[in-house]
């Protein structure tokens, strides 16, 4: 029947694991050996017209690193982590994605919209238990948006004031920004933000890496 | 309804917004997504890793360490973390499983 070797892994997997479509590839080269045919390679996929396209384990999670981090900020320094109780949390938190997002998605098909906006994520938030995040994204979206306006230039002569930065010569800063770039992604980076003050105006330049 | 209130952080970003988008799209009938939509949701997902943590952390009574069985047993007890049952089974060893299967049989047979 089975190998004696692996009872213990594969049968914990094939008995405990639910009918997800997802899968785990445990080889880590990237590829998908299995399904072939619905195997969507670019990352952000505009051609998932089909209902579960089968994205690289890469794409399916978020780093581990990103989520590590948040979860050692809320414990004391002196706590510990398990090995599998974080991969456990990464795979959750993909999970609370997809969940949230369906579930907006739904209604917005229902309503006969094709984009899904703010007001339909807190509204699902609100119907699946998360009713205590509502008030708290909306606060960080407009602290947010601010930080962010403060970053912009303001035109020809005057500059928003209302952020600490002074807009004297040249100055840098660090900053996490939105960055989209030639080839199409959109991806969140540390950037230095140098300013340099022209008569009149004000140039923005980003430098990454 | 859990008391939840996130504590890091302002309104910046920690997760990668573009990693969440392909997560988001891979959901059915997902066309576009809002930049508002898109920052809600890496930010809730941010409020959710710590609301996480925050439930194991004290249902086990503040232990110092985040185990796999005090995740699996908050998925089971808390009700905004139900969604999560079939992600995060209890495990069983081996020798368990072998006497479900036996008792399986066992109730087939009558």
């Amino acid at each position: 029947m089975m190998d004696g070797n692996d009872a213990n892994q594969d049968l914990g997997a094939t008995f405990l694991s639910s009918d997800s479509q997802l899968f785990v590839q445990s080889d880590g080269d990237g590829e998908n050996s299995m399904g072939g045919d619905n195997a969507d390679d670019s990352g952000d996929g505009d051609g998932s017209d089909r209902s579960n396209p089968m994205l690289r384990e890469q794409d399916r999670f978020l780093p581990i690193a990103n989520v590590a981090r948040i979860m050692k900020k809320t414990i004391p320094r002196t706590g510990k982590i398990a090995k599998d109780a974080r991969e456990c949390v990464q795979e959750c938190v993909s999970e609370f994605i997809s969940f949230i997002t369906s579930e907006a998605s739904e209604r917005c098909h229902q309503e006969k919209r094709k984009t899904i906006n703010g007001e339909d994520i807190l509204f699902a938030m609100s119907t699946l238990g998360f009713d205590n995040y509502v008030e708290p994204l909306k606060n960080y979206l407009q602290k947010y948006r601010e930080s962010i306006k403060g970053e912009r230039t303001a035109g020809a002569d005057g500059f928003e004031e209302g952020t600490e930065e002074s807009y004297g010569d040249a100055s840098s800063s660090n900053h996490t920004v939105n960055v989209l770039t030639a080839d199409g992604q959109l991806t969140n980076q540390q950037a230095n933000v140098i300013y340099t003050t022209y008569p009149g105006t004000q140039i923005t330049q980003f430098q990454l890496g | 309804m859990s008391s939840f209130k996130p504590k890091l952080g302002d309104g910046s970003i920690i997760l990668p917004q573009a990693r969440v988008k392909t997560i988001m799209k891979s959901s059915p009938d997902t066309e576009s997504i809002s930049t508002d939509a898109l920052y809600f949701v890496t930010k809730a997902t941010e409020f959710f890793v710590e609301h996480l943590v925050q439930e194991i952390y004290e249902s086990t009574g503040k232990s110092n360490e985040l185990t796999y069985k005090g995740l699996a047993d908050i998925v089971q007890k808390s009700d905004s973390m139900h969604f999560l049952k079939d992600m995060v089974p209890r495990k069983i060893t081996y020798k368990e499983y072998q006497e479900i299967l036996k008792d399986k049989e066992n109730s087939d047979l009558y």
